[in-house]
């Protein structure tokens, strides 16, 4: 089948299978942002935004994503021009091997769009669909604190 | 959470010691670098693997004639046209320590996920299609699944024909025995016999996964000069190249490995698995391909922790000094032997040490073959399970002996200046090297720690948390080590670039754990140049010195001195060429804010300057230097952690509500980065300590290779954390540094055990520490155990 | 294996004539789907055009569009406190929370939803379109296979009554699915409990209403230290589980009892659920 979709503001005509996954269709076509972890809706590496919700990618029938919105990591945010929740990684140390990152910034992102001021409680549900073996979280939760109180005073 | 980080204070250096962002965390916060995954593979032939699905097995045909009837398959790899060469997929050092006991394709399955053959095609789907229309006749053959009969007469043997082990090392594949590792000093029954207290007990580990959440990878291409180029998620980029030569019999000089990023790695990917099998579809096919495993085949077909029993007997007087110390350990080595030597003795080398003042010591430990998946290198590498078992003695001593256990830790561990025996005695495979501990913050660790924790309020106080929960604190101590001494080589080069910049190449392996900026850091601080000017490149065989690569907690003690001592070779020729321009004598001149100045400051030149004319304009020649550095030995970094549980009295459910970290490593080159080496093994850890294990069916087959049902914590599961990094001095590092990679990932499991202990009076010795074992041990304890069996654990 | 087809119909009327045939089922986030493996479906039938994503209070019920994600639905109900709110809350993950729908759940039964305890506590009734169309009781849809065949689930009715109540989910790590569950509903006054509703999920027969431990409490007075009357009701809790996530049966037993008297406990100190319901309709 044939479709439209709008990934990170670009409208693409694709074909795809009706049994195919988003993960896959977005990763072939090239947008290897969107990483693969586990394809089983556990680890959060395959996480864009649906209409501005955060899904799994890898739990996604590409068919039902079609004629609407995706978000990945990169259109929140550019190597030249990263999004203040990416700069609050980085200077955190949230980041270590950065595998998981990209799905943790989605996340945030989604959390402060709904949450603005997140209490750690608050932030932790919002990121508990993100696994992460190298930081242990700490940093990350720490990131995230420092985008909300830098986001709000922008606001 | 609150930030609790509590710094030391350094001495003011510009750089080193300095929380810099790491050099490529916005590239990856951005997604602008790429994994392995990541590459782009127009082309490229894609692999997948056929697994045995029994435990013990002899293919007696392959039939692929329906898999290559598969539109678009190109190729299909198994025994029978894939030369028998034997190797260890260890990534260690040549000759290595491990034994030569696997081949790529075999006709002998030893484990359920044990490889059958690889099918390449133009697509995944047709490579996976063809994979699954493989014929196979399997003869069915008697597992072996328990490790302790593993050496009975009559069991199935897994190895013996020409496997061999590389090193003169006891290895005896005909009794199932992939190694054995003997230490003993003074006089063991002796020391018993004067004995007041006998602590004797058993413990016990699960096989765990590192579950790094890049799962394993390799592409590999035919380079323009018909060179073989290899891009893989390794640990040990080097060791990779070597292997692979070997097993595609093609010259070393004709291979590339290149390192990308890495999405973690804590010994999983201290293997060559993937490589030469991406390696020798493209030799054979000239075309490039790609193997990339699920999160499936990274549980099954990848390696884990070794699984262990140990059995301690300790043996004290009334004083609390321990007068004899029996550590009997057997590893499960599973189907091949990668690494069984080295984890083995760890267990040891890596324990005995830090309560250096016992005298009579026993060490015997035993790595066995079974019909399991294949243990390997994780993170802590055997001293984890060698201090979940010691931890628990020392507590139980300590409270016979009525002293307090923090107390107890600072008066016997190994102190600055003193030695142990078990240095020497206990190598990798071979003697180990006697070293004299130059730097040990452990009993400042120990009080901080203890502080942090409120331990003074919290132990032996069982304090109640509500209707039905008690409160309790324990300890864990540990060491760990820097690199292997006398073994791990790390080499550097730089070059300086006519603006003043310049590149670092070093061979040394970053996975994610920053130490592309450390080591940056560490020549910033030479040459007193801001780390933006140094462009790092690291693990590519072609372009980089020689490193061995992410393992031994190795990179910051071995890799940074060979940094450290690049950099100042750089620093004497741009002195020399400087001091040539001013038409001074080098010793009058040194290096600050990037230039080269004298004494008074009024003749100065610029490192711009100084390169310039060195490209350009006169006595022309590249400033460039290398430097190696081997370690002869290993400092120790050292840590105390503390737990805090609640512990439900009625469903025997741990809640670990604080941890604390106090840990000594030298002088961090970067705080963060130190402190996040910390927080991630500690999490690790703990989740290790409560719910990790691999199960397996009576087949051998493991029933839970998912997230679904091998659960790790997220955000929702972490306790309190605060880490403490204790000032201390290595003199024979880098700026003082040691290393911090592994040693925080020893003390969960033990702290916890011990906080259960001081919370309701039960030790549970084997992990996971399930809230079912707490429930049943206090039922038993309070005896209301009942006499039915319920000891059936459902698996998925 | 041909190819899947979908189908994005855009009214209810056109609902019937697309599941009758073969191997046709509802899609809606899809995550059951890719559970249970796709082979033998011929066909998916996407509910998103449809307005299925509604929740309004009306008469005294409140009714849940199919459609609507746990997250949606969660939120919906937040103000109102209902249990159904707080159990949705704590399921699986937060992208989780936002694709598994109410619809689909319901469908897939399994013995690890963390919807069915409250909905059927709550005496939960659907409506269905297709094959069998029109109203059925919760526990009759999940009783008869041949109810759930060619048939697309549009809403959810509960009754919109002050019901206090406490959700417990027995798990390993936090974000697990629960080797059980336990809803505990109550309706009290001053010192009486006037109607109690208690239902587990997970247990060998997958879901049962626990009659015996209902009829204890009800009526019962409620002292300031209840522990007697919660001995008495977990007393009558007569019930089995498989092993099952690493736990024993005869663990998941004692702690089924355990928990029982916890969450009793935690009802009878909530507040009342209100009326606050965020009416309206989610995209």
């Amino acid at each position: 089948m044939t479709g439209i979709l709008s990934i990170n503001g670009a409208e693409l005509r694709i074909s795809l299978r009706g049994d195919e996954v988003l993960l896959d269709l977005l990763r072939n076509l090239g947008y290897t942002e969107v990483k693969e972890g586990c394809r089983e809706g556990a680890c959060g590496s395959c996480l864009v935004l649906l209409e501005g919700v955060l899904v799994n990618s890898c739990q996604v029938l590409a068919a039902s994503a079609l004629g609407r919105e995706i978000t990945t990591v990169k259109g929140l945010g550019t190597f030249h021009e990263p999004h203040p929740i990416q700069e609050a990684f980085v200077e955190t140390g949230a980041v270590q091997c950065g595998f998981c990152t990209p799905g943790m910034v989605l996340a945030t992102f989604a959390l402060l769009k709904k949450t603005p001021r997140p209490s750690e409680e608050q932030i932790r549900h919002a990121l508990d669909g993100n696994l992460c073996r190298c930081t242990g979280y700490v940093k990350i939760i720490e990131a995230v604190q420092l985008a909300a109180e830098r986001m709000a005073s922008d606001a | 959470m609150p930030k609790h980080h509590e710094q030391p204070a350094y001495v003011g250096r510009p750089y080193v010691g300095r929380s810099l962002p790491k050099n490529d965390a916005l590239a990856l916060a951005t997604a602008q670098e790429l994994f392995t995954a990541d590459y782009p593979s127009e082309g490229a032939l894609h692999c997948a693997l056929l697994y045995s699905p029994h435990a013990h097995a002899e293919i007696r045909s392959i039939d692929t004639e329906a898999a290559r009837a598969v539109e678009g398959v190109v190729d299909i790899l198994s025994y029978e046209n894939v030369p028998r060469i034997l190797h260890t997929s260890a990534g260690q050092g040549y000759p290595e320590p491990s034994p030569y006991d696997a081949v790529l394709f075999d006709r002998r399955m030893r484990f359920a996920g044990d490889r059958v053959a690889l099918v390449a095609a133009n697509t995944l789907e047709a490579a996976r299609k063809a994979a699954q229309n493989i014929e196979v006749d399997y003869e069915i053959l008697e597992p072996l699944l328990d490790r302790r009969r593993a050496m009975d007469e009559g069991v199935p043997r897994l190895h013996g024909g020409d496997d061999h082990a590389k090193i003169p090392v006891a290895y005896e594949p005909e009794n199932n025995l992939a190694a054995e590792v003997q230490i003993a000093f003074g006089e063991l029954e002796q020391g018993f016999a004067q004995a007041e207290l006998i602590e004797e007990h058993d413990y016990s580990l699960p096989a765990a996964s590192h579950c790094a959440m890049e799962p394993h990878a390799a592409l590999a291409y035919i380079d323009q000069r018909g060179r073989l180029v290899i891009v893989s998620t390794t640990q040990v980029p080097f060791h990779a190249r070597r292997i692979v030569s070997m097993l595609i019999e093609c010259p070393l000089h004709r291979i590339r490995v290149i390192k990308p990023r890495i999405g973690g790695g804590f010994g999983g990917k201290q293997e060559v698995i993937l490589e030469p099998l991406v390696a020798l579809v493209a030799w054979r096919n000239k075309r490039p391909a790609r193997l990339v495993l699920s999160r499936r085949e990274v549980f099954i077909a990848t390696r884990t922790r070794h699984a262990a029993d140990l059995h301690l007997k300790t043996g004290a007087v009334k004083d609390g000094s321990i007068t004899a110390l029996q550590m009997d350990c057997l590893l499960e080595a599973g189907a091949y032997g990668t690494h069984s030597l080295t984890v083995l003795s760890n267990v040891g080398a890596k324990v005995l040490p830090l309560f250096n003042k016992i005298e009579n010591i026993r060490f015997h430990g035993r790595s066995v073959y079974t019909n399991l998946p294949v243990s390997g290198a994780y993170r802590g590498y055997g001293a984890t399970q060698g201090y979940f078992a010691w931890n628990q003695q020392i507590d139980a001593v300590a409270r016979w002996a009525g002293q307090d256990v923090v107390e107890y830790c600072k008066r016997w561990h190994i102190r600055d200046g003193e030695t142990s025996g078990v240095f020497e005695a206990l190598g990798e495979g071979k003697e180990g090297v006697s070293q004299v501990v130059q730097s040990c913050g452990l009993s400042e660790c120990l009080d901080r720690g203890a502080r942090a924790i409120d331990w003074a309020k919290k132990r032996d106080r069982r304090i109640r948390v509500g209707e039905d929960k008690v409160k309790g604190v324990g300890l864990a101590v540990a060491m760990q080590g820097s690199g292997i001494p006398l073994i791990d080589m790390g080499a550097a080069s730089m070059k300086m670039n006519e603006d003043g910049s310049f590149n670092l190449y070093v061979g040394a392996t970053d996975i994610g754990t920053g130490s592309d900026t450390i080591l940056a850091q560490i020549a910033a601080e030479v040459l007193g140049v801001p780390i933006e000017k140094f462009i790092v490149l690291s693990s590519d065989t072609d372009l980089t010195p020689f490193d061995v690569g992410a393992y031994a907690s190795s990179t910051t003690y071995v890799s940074g001195q060979a940094v450290k001592a690049c950099a100042e070779k750089i620093a004497a020729q741009i002195l020399a060429t400087a001091a040539e321009l001013l038409e001074t004598d080098p010793e009058k001149l040194h290096l600050e804010a990037e230039r080269a100045c004298d004494k008074t400051g009024r003749q100065s030149i610029s490192f711009e300057e100084v390169a310039t004319s060195a490209t350009y304009n006169r006595d022309q020649y590249q400033i460039q230097a290398q430097a190696s550095y081997t370690c002869q030995q290993s400092p120790p970094p050292f840590i105390a952690q503390f737990a805090e549980v609640d512990v439900d009295l009625k469903t025997g459910r741990v809640e670990v509500v604080r941890f604390v970290s106090a840990a000594d490593c030298g002088r961090p080159i970067n705080p963060v980065l130190a402190e996040g080496q910390i927080e991630g093994a500690v999490i690790n850890g703990i989740s290790y300590a409560l719910w990790e294990e691999y199960r397996y069916d009576e087949n051998g087959r493991l029933t839970n290779p998912r997230f679904w049902d091998y659960r790790i914590f997220t955000t929702r599961d972490i306790p309190e954390l605060q880490t403490i990094l204790v000032d201390s001095e290595e003199p024979t590092g880098p700026f003082g540094a040691k290393s911090i990679g592994e040693v925080a990932i020893n003390g969960p499991a033990p702290a916890i055990a011990n906080a259960v202990y001081d919370a309701v009076g039960v030790r549970i010795r084997d992990l996971p520490i399930t809230p079912e074992k707490v429930w049943r041990a206090l039922r038993e304890q309070s005896g209301t155990a009942e006499s039915a069996d319920t000891t059936d654990q459902g698996g998925s | 294996m041909a190819e899947i087809q979908w189908y994005f119909p855009n009214e209810l009327e056109e609902v019937p004539g697309i599941l009758a045939r073969e191997g046709l089922v509802p899609h809606s986030g899809g995550t059951g789907i890719l559970w249970g493996g796709m082979t033998r479906i011929r066909g998916l039938m996407d509910v998103s055009r449809l307005d299925l994503k509604f929740c309004r209070a009306r008469d005294g019920t409140i009714e849940l569009g199919a459609a609507l994600s746990y997250c949606q639905a969660a939120a919906a109900l937040a103000e109102s406190g209902h249990v159904l709110s707080r159990s949705l809350s704590s399921a699986a993950t937060e992208p989780l929370r936002n694709r598994i729908s109410l619809g689909g759940s319901i469908s897939m039964f399994p013995y690890w939803s963390d919807l069915l305890g409250p909905l059927l506590a709550s005496e939960a009734e659907l409506s269905l379109e297709g094959a069998n169309s029109g109203t059925r009781a919760l526990e009759e849809f999940l009783q008869n296979r041949d109810l759930r065949q060619n048939t697309l689930i549009t809403s959810i009715r509960l009754p919109d009554q002050p019901w206090q109540g406490a959700y417990y989910r027995h798990t390993r790590t936090t974000t697990d699915r629960p080797a059980f569950s336990l809803t505990v509903l109550l309706r009290r006054s001053a010192r009486r409990i006037e109607e109690t509703r208690i239902v587990v999920v997970g247990c060998s027969e997958r879901y049962r209403r626990l009659v015996g431990v209902e009829k204890v409490l009800q009526g019962s007075e409620i002292r300031s230290d209840p522990s007697q009357l919660l001995e008495e009701a977990a007393g009558q809790l007569v019930i089995d589980f498989p092993a099952r996530m690493g736990f024993s049966a005869g663990y998941l037993k004692a702690c089924a009892a355990i928990e029982l008297k916890r969450t009793i406990a935690s009802a009878l100190g909530s507040s009342p659920a209100s009326s606050k319901l965020k009416s309206g309709r989610a995209s």
